[in-house]
């Protein structure tokens, strides 16, 4: 019930579609009984006259006539029907997609995109099955039972016994077996994931494996998962082997009592061949809807399933969200004034950053340095919002960020993040990302400020070039800069680049950097870097330690401190120098 | 990072049957020739049976009930016996019935098991193949797509074994078993009767064609929009960041839209189709009457011949459906056999050399002479590079980031091969060594420690199940990394995740040296980590250094100069070519390069 509570609204525009194919499915049903009945008929009319006579005839004419009936209410029914379901399952996908796109990142922190994968695609597939095909043949099996039960009952009450007991077992044995072969075919299909990933692991390690001269024990490793798939699979076979026998042998069960019974009674005279053929062909026109009784109810329990994991997902809040009454500034655009006033955060248990305070007024360089770990990406991911923030502890232009329209928030700011993900786009729509009509001298223009364009220049089409599975693969470098040029390209008020220089080489982040400072004048620019070299000019660096600022200063002023800037500053200077031998 | 390739799908199909293919492909069926034999007579067995119940009835209506049939004067005695006689065809059917399900059942079991041994086989071959493929060849083919071959392109084959080639030949079978018996019984209905069955083919075939052709193109909008939503999920950040979700979405809905349109052509496909079968069959079943009523009139049918004809009508179109369904698997098949056998013929690592023992120098010394090296295509990273390590020797290289000083470490397990001069272990080419013992003689430690998802023990000692527990602990506490896996839960047995994420890089680096001493190598090549660690650790880390060098021969990039001064000797290497190379006191006095990157480090 709660299944098809959840699929109605999604039914619901469809009803149309729906409600003409059901008409149809009397018609069909009617037509498809008519074959065996006048079938019967045409054998009483060759018993009384055999011979081409025109009785013979007439019925003949009726049987095409009704056949002809049934095949366009079968195609009206099958085409309304499964095609309102894939409207249905359309509807449902983009609302999954919606809500996808509404929630913040730290569900997706926890959440496996192999998960969510899965529920966009087999869950919604199985909700669609309920919603196309068991509305189909439930329809059609009811209204086939309710038809073909009487006139079996007209022709012998003792024959329609015969065939209905033992394909009630076909629904029965569908029941019974239908569940475990599914519960055996996920097993298998659990063990094929592991066998995937022991492959994909063996792969990717390729160099430890032959670095360590391993390749004999993961043959043996991988082999014993093999084995293990193999008897799996074995196991949904020996199911299949025990249930296609059974569903045939519960079919003949039924013709052997129609042979039986009917011998009997046509022995006693009570029954004619005309009737044997009837109720011969009711029992073949039984068989499959008998069998798919099993299948509708199988189906519900999987689709039950599916309902719950995707109302899981539907149910989930997302954290961050547009305030109800925003406040806009002034001036109705943000001018760029950044400052953290005793940020406390925490994924989890443990708070990642501690009483975190960062002033960047308007136009200024603010860098963040620190080892690895130390929150400096969570820090700078939490002015535009991807996590949800704490009330009273980010402000921008001296609004709390909670506060402000999402919308005006982040077209404010150019993000570029530690990884530089790009999308399977062409160059020129990755670096227009975040703009809608782009002009083409404005990607130019930032792609120069980069120094990316000279790489494009490279590429066989340009700025037309495909990123990424089906294009070219960018070296990590390349991608930076691809990701610089995307957040310099929406015009922000302010911008924050996450260590995002690391895979480029020295000499070329100088000149970056030089551009940079001209292109963004007037723009506040946080930086987070693990390289000195690329924050030394910053107007103020902070140092943050195990979520807290350690030290801050200017670069000279941190220099003289002699701690942990100090300390890292020497380290890299002997790599530096090495680069610039 | 652009979407990985898991729910891109190779949409191209080609020929459905390839004479060379097929016959490789059939080799693998040769170790189970006995069972496939076993399974044929099965085949014949279940065919036989399955078509004679309509027989039987036929037998029936002409025998035992004929005098209930026809124009005959209704309710005049059945002939005497005619009940035994209804009994034993009953019976008879019963027992066909009962073999049939045993038979079945041991014909599909059968099957199964001859095509999940013989993808077992293949799918060993292919991993067993894989595993002694260069590493180059590993740089050139992305994971994804080796996973591919592995998983999916076999399971395509198995189709093959088990739903096609058996399957084709029982429908085959019936169809053959079908058409002898109705033309045995009634040449001139046969031939009414199979009239049809041209007409059913062209409309079947013409079907199985466009809806090929639909499902091709169904499936490569349902990829696209599985890598669209693979992608979203994966950019999500950048899409809020950005705030593109209207944008985002108006493209999914598009790309949802193409698939939906894609999927309603097949659709309208099968729902031509279905209804024209029907059609089809009802007016063979008109004309089957039709010609009947002449038959019966000539005397030259009986009834029960005309029931037996009515039954096998019905049962011609199952596998001719049937029959066209099989192509399609068997285009998948080839298709993926022809990938599998693409790989298996690419070449393995170059062949092992006879076991040449021991080399004339000393054991452990290591000398390159006049090496020069290039990735595939790539500029010359090692130019003419010669040095020797002495056994127990420590050898610092120092060098700007590129590829040249981690690449001598490849070379020296021959995981690559010089273009032009040697590299030698104990006086003799690593190429005369056996490459499995020389790799077990070299232990590499990268920065960038690859850990496997198992438990700590088995990324110490790996696949080496003779390393005893006791072994892999007192290495693990000599490099200082027992305090942390003791903090694990589980400790030694504590099982990683994906990859082991959930370490910290320094807490990776002291379980690669571990490893590395677990291994006990007579040579010791290891990349200094550059990442910033927490001072405890990286006391702990230079500590663990200090003992797995004592008295090892050994080669370390280095990063920091507290490494460089524990060294015996210093190469300076840069843009390929080696610059200086010395002891610490000596590179110092020469004020050189060295000199200069000392100063630095403490002005």
């Amino acid at each position: 019930m709660d299944t098809l509570r959840f699929i109605w609204p999604y039914v619901r525009p469809h009803w149309r579609g729906y409600a003409l194919g059901l008409l149809f499915v009397p018609f069909s049903v009617a037509a498809g009984l008519s074959t065996p009945y006048l079938t019967g008929e045409a054998v009483e009319v060759l018993e009384r006259s055999p011979g081409q006579t025109e009785e013979l005839w007439r019925v003949l004419l009726w049987l095409l006539a009704l056949s002809a009936l049934g095949a366009a209410s079968l195609f009206a029914v099958r085409w309304l029907v499964i095609g309102a379901s894939r409207k249905t399952e359309f509807d449902l996908r983009n609302r999954l997609f919606r809500h996808l796109q509404a929630l913040d990142q730290l569900y997706f922190k926890h959440a496996r995109t192999g998960d969510l994968m899965a529920r966009i695609t087999s869950d919604v597939e199985a909700v669609r099955t309920i919603a196309g095909p068991v509305v189909m043949y439930s329809a059609r099996t009811l209204v086939l039972l309710a038809a073909a039960v009487p006139l079996m009952l007209s022709v012998s009450p003792a024959l329609t016994l015969c065939v209905m007991v033992p394909l009630s077992l076909l629904t029965l044995a569908v029941r019974m077996v239908g569940p475990r072969v599914h519960a055996s075919v996920l097993r298998t299909q659990e063990t094929l994931s592991e066998l995937s990933s022991a492959a994909q692991e063996d792969f990717a390690g390729a160099r430890v494996v032959k670095s360590f001269a391993q390749e004999e024990h993961e043959i043996r490793a991988f082999g014993e998962i093999a084995q293990r798939y193999l008897e799996r699979n074995l196991e949904v076979s020996r199911i299949q082997a025990i249930m296609q026998p059974i569903l045939g042998g519960v079919g003949d069960a039924s013709m052997i009592a129609l042979l039986l019974v009917s011998g009997l009674l046509m022995l006693r005279g009570s029954l004619e061949l005309s009737e044997l053929v009837k109720l011969a062909g009711y029992q073949l026109a039984l068989i499959w809807p008998m069998i798919s009784i099993g299948w509708i109810v199988n189906q519900f329990q999987r689709g039950r399933a599916s309902v719950d994991r995707l109302k899981a997902v539907l149910a989930v809040e997302p954290a961050v969200k547009d305030p109800p009454s925003p406040s806009i500034p002034a001036l109705g655009a943000i001018e760029g004034a950044v400052s953290i006033r005793g940020l406390t955060f925490s994924y989890g248990a443990v708070p990642v950053l501690r009483h975190v305070s960062i002033e960047a007024p308007a136009g200024k360089t603010v860098a963040i340095v620190g080892r690895t770990g130390s929150g400096k990406s969570t820090l700078v991911s939490l002015i535009p919002r991807i996590y949800p923030v704490p009330d009273g502890s980010v402000f921008v232009d001296g609004i709390d960020v909670n506060r402000l329209p999402l919308e005006l928030l982040r077209r404010s700011i150019g993000f570029v993040p530690q990884e530089s993900f790009l999308f399977s786009r062409t160059v020129s729509e990755n670096i227009a990302f975040g703009v809608e009509e782009p002009e083409p001298e404005d990607i130019y223009d930032v792609a120069e400020t980069t120094r990316f364009s000279k790489d494009i220049d490279q590429l066989p089409r340009g700025y037309e070039e495909l990123v990424g599975e089906r294009g070219v693969t960018l070296s990590g470098g390349q991608k930076q800069r691809a990701a610089i040029s995307r957040a310099l390209l929406v015009k922000p008020a302010i911008l924050i680049l996450d260590d995002a220089l690391s895979a480029v080489d020295t000499q070329t982040e100088e000149e970056i950097l030089e551009n940079l400072k001209g292109a963004t004048r007037g723009v506040t620019t946080i930086v987070v870097s693990h390289r000195i070299s690329s924050i030394r000019h910053a107007d103020r660096i902070y140092v943050l330690g195990a979520g807290a600022v350690a030290e801050e200063g200017t670069h000279e002023e941190l220099l003289r401190l002699d701690g942990i800037y100090a300390d890292i500053y020497r380290m890299q200077l002997l790599s530096d120098e090495l680069e610039h031998m | 990072m652009a979407a990985s390739d898991q729910f891109q799908e190779d949409v191209v199909l080609g020929r459905a049957f390839d004479r060379r293919l097929m016959g490789r492909l059939l080799r693998y069926g040769l170790p189970y020739r006995g069972r496939i034999a076993a399974v044929a007579a099965l085949i014949v067995v279940v065919t036989a049976l399955g078509v004679a119940s309509p027989v039987i009835f036929q037998f029936a209506i002409d025998g035992p009930l004929s005098s209930a049939v026809g124009a005959g004067d209704p309710g005049s005695a059945a002939p005497s016996g005619a009940l035994g006689g209804l009994l034993i065809l009953v019976l008879a059917l019963g027992a066909i019935s009962a073999a049939l399900m045993a038979l079945r059942y041991l014909e599909i079991y059968a099957m199964a098991t001859i095509g999940q041994r013989v993808m077992l086989d293949l799918r060993l071959e292919l991993f067993e193949h894989l595993q002694r493929m260069p590493l180059s060849f590993y740089d050139r083919n992305p994971v994804g797509r080796l996973v591919t071959r592995i998983t999916s392109d076999i399971e395509a084959l198995n189709e093959l074994f088990t739903s096609g080639v058996v399957t084709f030949v029982a429908d085959v079978m019936v169809l053959a078993a079908i058409t002898v018996t109705l033309v045995v019984f009634n040449a001139t209905l046969a031939l009414v009767t199979l009239a049809v069955v041209p007409i059913l083919l062209a409309v079947t075939f013409v079907f199985r064609a466009k809806a090929r052709e639909y499902y091709r193109d169904q499936r490569g909008h349902l990829a696209h929009l599985n890598a669209f939503t693979q992608e979203s999920i994966q950019g999500m950040g950048i899409i809020q960041l950005f705030h593109q979700e209207e944008r985002n979405f108006r493209r999914y809905a598009e790309v949802n839209g193409r698939y939906l349109d894609a999927f309603q052509k097949t659709v309208l496909a099968y729902s031509l189709y279905f209804p024209a079968v029907e059609l089809l069959g009802t007016a063979a079943l008109a004309a089957i009457v039709w010609k009947s009523g002449r038959l019966l009139g000539e005397g030259a049918l009986t009834f029960g011949g005309f029931f037996l004809f009515w039954q096998y009508l019905g049962r011609f179109f199952q596998p001719i459906r049937d029959m066209a369904e099989r192509y399609n698997v068997l285009q998948a098949a080839m298709a993926a056999a022809e990938r599998i056998f693409k790989v298996l013929d690419s070449p393995v690592e170059p062949p092992q050399a006879p076991p040449s023992g021991r080399g004339p120098g000393p054991r452990g010394r290591v000398e390159l002479k006049d090496v020069w090296f290039a990735y595939a295509g790539g500029e010359h990273v090692l130019k003419g590079v010669s040095f020797a390590v002495e056994p127990g020797e420590t050898v610092a290289i120092v060098g700007a980031t590129g590829a040249g000083k981690s690449t001598i470490a490849s070379l020296l397990s021959r995981l690559y091969e010089p273009q032009r001069g040697s590299v030698e272990l104990d006086g003799i080419d690593v190429r005369e060594h056996d490459p499995r013992d020389l790799r077990r003689r070299v232990s590499i430690v990268l920065q960038d420690v690859f850990l496997f998802s198992r438990s700590i023990r088995d990324n110490i000692r790996l696949g080496d199940g003779h390393i005893p527990d006791a072994r892999v602990e007192e290495c693990a506490r000599h490099v200082n990394a027992e305090p942390f896996i003791l903090r694990l839960p589980g400790g030694f047995g504590h099982v990683l995740k994906e990859r082991g994420a959930t370490l910290s890089s320094g807490e990776r680096q002291l379980l690669a040296f571990a490893r590395a001493l677990v291994h006990d190598p007579d040579l010791l090549v290891l990349d200094e980590a550059t990442a910033h660690v927490d001072t405890e650790t990286e006391v702990l880390i230079q500590d663990a250094l200090a003992k797995l060098l004592r008295g090892r021969t050994s080669i370390v990039i280095a990063h920091r100069l507290s490494t460089l001064r524990r060294a015996n000797r210093i190469i300076v290497l840069h843009k390929g070519e080696i610059r200086e190379m010395g002891t610490h006191a000596e590179l110092f006095e020469r004020r050189g390069i060295y000199h200069k990157l000392h100063q630095l480090q403490y002005k």
